[in-house]
């Protein structure tokens, strides 16, 4: 081979000098530089909610899987990968699937520091393409569980929130015959931080070309933040770059409700033991239920669903910020927000749903992972 | 630490997944085909032990220091020196830093302080 046809590398992060003055053939640089660029740590705002977790990245890649997993294998084998659906990890001896399952509730305290939690999370991070990488993450856990009543920080439960994600998480191989395997996602450095404050996070910092620079005029006013969550309504209010505690909680209240109350009218009137996970999702999407090859019309059902919540939100709300006068703006965030739009459109004159609400959150966490938080710097963080 | 038969110390070693380093370090080794974990593992140890001697050989002559003052003791705990900090913002992109340990420079690190104190 000439030495015209080389290339010399420039060394990746931690590895050992002898590879940086290898000469590498030419023909091998394009592979040897991507498993440099994989060498890059990344960072991801994380915003691991009981119905959907969702990922930002810092090429404003977006990613939302539904938090639907079940402890055990899959028991299919998946001849096509393109094709797999069900995806199985596993984490401290224990096997899970994820994916097109029908899920084991999330609805429990202790999902935040499990291990289906966990597999969830790294499902996320391998349907972004992670595979392989070391990433930097922020999460966020409910204003109510990130604070006691007096306003101080829970310590013991961020600190095992904080601790969860590290616990290693292997993917396993699904035995089809163009099974390439997936290498893991390593989560190298985990921060918490409460899920609406995130929300605010994302509308105090603006990001232009890369730059970073603080919206004055925001942080000086005082915002209320309400997430419509899956499980949980969080209030946030923030004033003077601090926190309100009397006006800021949790309401153990969400969109998986409605998906509860839709599963119980759906039982009841068809006659039905039981209705899938999966099925009531779809059900409430698309505000019809299909059973026994024909569809039919559950739009009141939903409806009525719905309604329940929303005037526990509205209830709530009122009490946390009563009527919003002396707030600059109520901001409202979450998944729950896009879902019910057109019921909360008229709660406050001063109020706005944030853009792409589902995903505000995670982009407040990786902003404040880029911009506000003490992180080791292991290698390149990007 | 065991001494096996012959001219060889095995070494039994466990890396802590939440120490940063040592988690991407465990991703580098993943990389690498198995055969080659012996020799990548051989070598990333000879050569920190190679910085270990220059910290070593650099403070010869000096104050005498304790044991953990060298440059690898330092390698997961050290501050970054205003010094050194300006170097990486000037020679790397914003948002790339090249370094180890612990660092806060981040722009509006001020703005943590919204998050409250943590009580331990």
């Amino acid at each position: 081979m000439s030495p015209s046809k080389t290339h010399r590398l420039a060394p990746a992060p931690l590895a050992p000098p002898l590879e940086a003055t290898a000469v590498i053939p030419a023909e091998s640089a394009p592979r040897l530089a991507a498993e440099v660029q994989v060498m890059d740590t990344l960072r991801v705002g994380l915003d691991d909610g009981y119905a959907f977790t969702k990922l930002v990245l810092p090429n404003n890649q977006l990613v939302a899987i539904p938090s639907r997993a079940r402890i055990g294998q899959a028991g299919v084998t998946w001849i096509e990968a393109n094709k797999q659906r069900v995806f199985e990890y596993s984490t401290e001896g224990s096997i899970y699937s994820v994916g097109k399952v029908d899920g084991d509730s999330t609805r429990f305290t202790g999902y935040p520091v499990s291990g289906l939690h966990r597999c969830i999370v790294q499902h996320a991070l391998q349907q972004a393409s992670l595979g392989g990488r070391s990433v930097h993450v922020v999460s966020g856990l409910p204003v109510s569980a990130f604070y006691f009543s007096d306003g101080q920080q829970r310590s013991g439960a961020i600190a095992q929130k904080r601790d969860t994600l590290k616990i290693a998480v292997e993917p396993r191989s699904s035995g089809g015959m163009y099974d390439r395997g997936r290498p893991p996602v390593s989560v190298a450095f985990h921060e918490v931080i409460p899920e609406a404050l995130a929300a605010w996070y994302d509308q105090v910092i603006d990001v232009k070309d890369g730059e970073a620079s603080l919206n004055t005029a925001r942080v000086e006013t005082p915002v209320a933040v309400v997430d419509i969550g899956g499980r949980t309504t969080d209030y946030v209010v923030v004033e003077n770059q601090g926190i309100l505690h009397r006006s800021s909680g949790s309401l153990s209240k969400g969109m998986l409700d409605v998906h509860s109350q839709v599963s119980r009218a759906i039982q009841k009137q068809f006659n039905l033991e039981s209705v899938s996970e999966q099925r009531v999702a779809h059900a409430v999407n698309r505000q019809t239920v299909r059973l026994h090859g024909h569809e039919h019309d559950i739009s009141d059902i939903v409806k009525e669903a719905k309604l329940e919540l929303v005037t526990q939100l509205h209830a709530e709300t009122r009490r946390q910020l009563g009527l919003g006068e002396e707030l600059d703006t109520i901001i409202f965030v979450g998944g729950g927000s896009a879902a019910l739009a057109s019921d909360i459109a008229d709660w406050f004159p001063n109020q706005q749903i944030a853009e792409q609400p589902a995903f505000a959150n995670a982009r407040g966490m990786l902003k404040y992972l880029q911009y506000v938080c003490e992180e080791p710097v292991s290698c390149h963080a990007h | 630490m065991k001494l096996v038969p012959g001219y060889e110390y095995q070494l039994d070693l466990s890396l802590d997944l939440r120490v940063s380093l040592e988690a991407v370090l465990i991703q580098r080794l993943r990389q690498q085909p198995k055969t080659r974990h012996q020799e990548w593992l051989r070598r990333l140890l000879v050569l920190g032990f190679r910085e270990e001697c220059k910290s070593l050989q650099q403070t010869v002559g000096q104050t005498i220091r304790p044991a953990s003052d060298t440059g690898f003791a330092n390698w997961l705990t050290q501050e970054p020196k205003a010094s050194s900090a300006n170097e990486v913002v000037t020679e790397k992109p914003k948002q790339s830093a090249v370094a180890v340990g612990l660092v806060n420079q981040k722009p509006l690190a001020a703005l943590q302080k919204v998050l409250g104190e943590q009580v331990a």
